[in-house]
């Protein structure tokens, strides 16, 4: 995959590295942030009615959990990694 | 025959003037296409990789006064509908990408909380944050497309 992506333009690949450093923190941890609620707010709405009687509703009460669970872990993730800094 | 106390609540009914019927429905459109342009200014602002921080506070602002509706207070029908505006701060204007694996996922819906199916909620959290997941995804394919292009940070 590296190989491949060697034949990307330099133009475009300086491009692309100045978005990453931006994306890192203006991307990808704020688009968590920002949908945080929303995530939360839906996530304890299945889990209060949890139901595994279909395929469907099995994953989106899994879904529900992990995404709840990666929810309350992610003040402490953004501890550690602003002490990594 | 014994004698019961039973309690129940009946829903406000509001009588609302044609005037006002109409000065609210233009308000609800001016602030629609408002709330449209901002959203829509949002994309290129973030694959131009310029600072998008009043776009996220644009955002939250938008969230909070759509969660307004959560609140287990019986709101007036003009609030109710200036209020549902903001619900372009949940991307319900995104289509759910669930619905493209399981076309029947409006079937799988569960009973929800009367103030959560009010404000157009569902307990199926693949139904009702199937959005944020096209956008989680959309981020993280967009990031580790990033990694891949300049392996090394600079």
């Amino acid at each position: 995959m590296v190989k491949y992506s060697r034949n990307i333009p330099k133009l475009f690949r300086r491009a692309f590295r100045k978005l990453r450093s931006s994306y890192e923190w203006s991307g990808l941890l704020r688009t968590w942030i920002a949908s945080y609620m929303d995530l939360c707010i839906c996530g304890f709405v299945q889990i209060y009615s949890l139901k595994f009687d279909s395929a469907t509703r099995t994953i989106s009460s899994i879904i529900a959990i992990i995404v709840v669970g990666l929810n309350l872990i992610l003040p402490y993730l953004q501890e550690f990694t602003s002490k990594s800094i | 025959m014994d004698k019961k106390d039973y309690l129940s609540s009946l829903e406000t009914l509001f009588y609302l003037t044609e005037q006002q019927v109409a000065v609210i429905e233009t308000t609800d459109r001016i602030t629609r296409i408002t709330s449209t342009v901002a959203m829509s200014s949002m994309a290129p602002i973030l694959l131009s990789g310029a600072n998008p921080a009043l776009i996220w506070c644009l955002l939250n602002l938008m969230q909070i006064f759509y969660y307004l509706l959560l609140i287990n207070v019986e709101y007036p029908w003009n609030v109710k509908q200036f209020l549902g505006i903001f619900s372009m701060g949940r991307f319900q204007f995104l289509p759910n990408p669930v619905s493209w694996i399981t076309p029947k996922l409006e079937e799988e819906a569960i009973e929800t909380p009367y103030r959560f199916s009010q404000a157009d909620m569902n307990s199926l959290f693949l139904l009702s944050a199937g959005e944020t997941l096209l956008i989680w995804l959309l981020t993280l394919f967009f990031f580790l497309f990033f990694i891949w292009s300049c392996p090394t940070h600079g």
